[in-house]
């Protein structure tokens, strides 16, 4: 309905981290991912400089941080999950354990737990604060399984949750949320434009052993600047059937499938003929697939470039070093 | 009967500062009308007409179409409304899917719960109404010609045998030929019929040879409802809204500042200039 849908999360800002290199960018979260799952296990000091990384970006990007943690949002289940289990998986014996959880089930507990379930998945849709609902919903499920609700427990177990694990759990966490951080920079500050001419340039090398990488490169930049415009056409087809009496939403099986059908047909059509139209215009306009092309935008490297690039880069192999035992991290 | 605006608005979303549609008010009859919208690009006549057949709901104020309130509600039932107004939207030939001509004139009428004979009746009915010979129905419609797809792609909303028909740009992409030919079908069609027709166009010749009632849009307000020979006198009220004279009209408003022909009312269509010309009726 909008004509303004603009795919990726690009935002522009006039910062440093929008002029770095989009090719430097896409090294130094290469680079960030290798050495964040290098750092040896619970060293949280080495995190700890590994996360100022993202975050001088995140505070030069000028970004508000509120766009930031939209993204984490997406991934904040999984976090969740993985640091229940690692907080509730039994290490070694030499730990010292923190608390014990007793959990009891009986016939009304378990009912009880349903029901907020239940209640959990109807109303989580009409609140804004989804990811804090979902925590207290947990909690209060844990907190009720501590006491057997009218009548005996027929199993009782307990959850132990040890110092190991809860060290585990949040270093696990906190490395998700570096790279999840960096990452999030490197979109919200790219256009896919960039982007997609970093990737081009940086699998320049392949060129080497015959792969035409600037196709591909193409392809892609393609794919991305037709995906708002196939959005729209299919708005349009859709109410063009909406108006002969296409409803998607009731009739039987057989009569929805025709009507996706109808819908299917004129976008295969409309892409093919697109696609056609793009092709004469590229080619009328001397486009010779894998020549040599001039660039509109120049990448240009500066001094800031190498600084961030060479930085980032010492700092890797300070720790790869370090893990290979040349002296103690 | 027919179709009520009162006071309607319509934004894209609640915080929108720009008013897609701005206190409309409007009543259309559900017979013998033939509406032409014009306005220049992003004026909201697209936008109006999507009203009027349920595609888009005001924002605020109330649309009546055939009883039917259309309101933002869940309950809300669009299809008859549909079924009541046709709209065909424009580059109608893109909604084309099915495998032969007379299939895809018949889809519109299954999906309102008309048998196969049924729809097969009213779908030759339709063709013949706009032109599309027998032979033509059994083939393919991927093979047809740009202007014989448009035709059947109108036919696939005349199938559904509205009350009221609305056209956005029907004649765009057209030849002149094609043109002239579609717009003399439309209006055979009404005359048979007397179906209302409203249809959205550039083209000021089609304005001033067809229209019976025009409306003008401009940046989402209906700033005229009225007769086109009103209209076309206001030049200060044209100019205003960006909109140009007829070909005929520009014709002989140059002929009378040369002093060569005088007249009292404005020529509009060729006819009406040759009339002025000559002092005749022109009998081709």
């Amino acid at each position: 309905m909008n004509d303004k849908i603009v795919f990726g999360q690009y935002i522009y800002r006039n910062s440093a981290i929008h002029k770095l290199d989009p090719r430097v960018k896409l090294c130094v979260l290469f680079m960030m991912m290798i050495g964040v799952f290098l750092i040896p296990a619970d060293n949280f000091i080495l995190l700890g400089i590994a996360f100022l990384i993202p975050l001088t970006a995140v505070i030069l990007s000028k970004i508000s941080l509120f766009k930031y943690l939209k993204s984490l949002k997406q991934i904040a289940f999984i976090m969740v999950f993985s640091f229940a289990f690692q907080l509730f998986m039994p290490v070694g014996k030499n730990t010292t354990i923190l608390t014990t959880l007793p959990i009891c089930f009986s016939y009304v507990n378990i009912i009880v737990c349903i029901f907020i379930l239940v209640i959990y998945f109807l109303i989580r849709r009409y609140l804004p604060f989804k990811f804090l609902f979902f925590l207290v919903c947990l909690i209060g499920i844990i907190y009720l399984l501590r006491y057997p609700i009218l009548g005996k427990a027929f199993y009782t177990t307990k959850l132990d949750i040890s110092e190991a694990g809860l060290i585990h759990g949040s270093f696990l966490v906190l490395r998700v949320f570096v790279i999840i951080l960096a990452s999030t920079s490197l979109t919200l500050t790219t256009k896919p434009t960039d982007l997609t001419n970093a990737i081009e340039w940086l699998l320049m090398p392949l060129e080497k052993i015959k792969i035409k990488t600037s196709i591909f490169a193409m392809m892609i930049s393609i794919a991305l600047r037709f995906i708002p415009t196939l959005f729209n056409e299919t708005n349009k087809i859709l109410k063009a059937q909406a108006s002969r009496g296409v409803d998607f939403n009731e009739g039987k099986f057989k009569d929805q499938v025709k009507q996706i059908v109808s819908l299917l047909v004129p976008m295969f059509v409309i892409s093919i003929k697109r696609a056609e139209d793009l092709a004469d215009a590229m080619e009328a306009r001397g486009y010779i697939p894998g020549a040599k092309r001039t660039k509109l935008v120049q990448m240009k490297f500066c001094i800031g470039d190498f600084i961030v690039f060479f930085v980032i880069l010492a700092l890797l192999v300070g720790l790869i070093l370090g893990r290979c035992g040349l002296y103690a991290l | 009967m027919g179709i009520d605006f009162q006071n309607v608005e319509f934004k894209y979303s609640k915080k929108a500062s720009k008013k897609q549609l701005d206190n409309i008010n409007l009543h259309i009859d559900a017979q013998d009308e033939f509406i032409m919208i014009v306005g220049h690009t992003g004026s909201g006549k697209s936008t109006l007409v999507q009203h009027m057949n349920g595609l888009l709901l005001a924002s605020s104020g109330t649309i009546k179409v055939f009883d039917t309130n259309m309101i933002r509600s869940k309950k809300i039932k669009l299809k008859p409304v549909r079924e009541h107004v046709g709209l065909v939207f424009q580059f109608p030939e893109y909604q084309i899917f099915e495998s032969t001509v007379l299939e895809d004139i018949m889809f519109g009428p299954k999906n309102f719960g008309k048998t196969k004979d049924e729809a097969r009746e009213l779908a030759i009915k339709a063709a013949h109404l706009i032109g599309i010979k027998d032979d033509i129905l059994e083939r393919s419609p991927f093979t047809l010609s740009g202007g014989q797809m448009r035709r059947v792609a109108i036919a696939g909303a005349l199938a559904i045998d509205p009350d009221i028909l609305i056209l956005d740009e029907p004649t765009v992409g057209l030849d002149p030929k094609g043109k002239e030919e579609l717009m003399n079908l439309l209006v055979r069609m009404h005359e048979e019929t007397h179906k209302t027709i409203i249809m959205i166009s550039h083209d000021m010749n089609i304005v001033a040879t067809l229209a019976k009632r025009v409306l003008v849009m401009d940046k989402g307000k209906l700033v005229y409802d009225g007769n086109k020979e009103n209209l076309f006198q206001n030049q200060t009220f044209l100019k205003t809204h960006n909109l140009d004279l007829p070909t005929a009209s520009i014709l002989a408003m140059g002929l009378k500042e040369k002093g060569l022909i005088t007249y009292g009312k404005l020529p509009l269509t060729k006819e009406e200039l040759f009339q002025v010309i000559t002092g005749d009726i022109p009998n081709e």
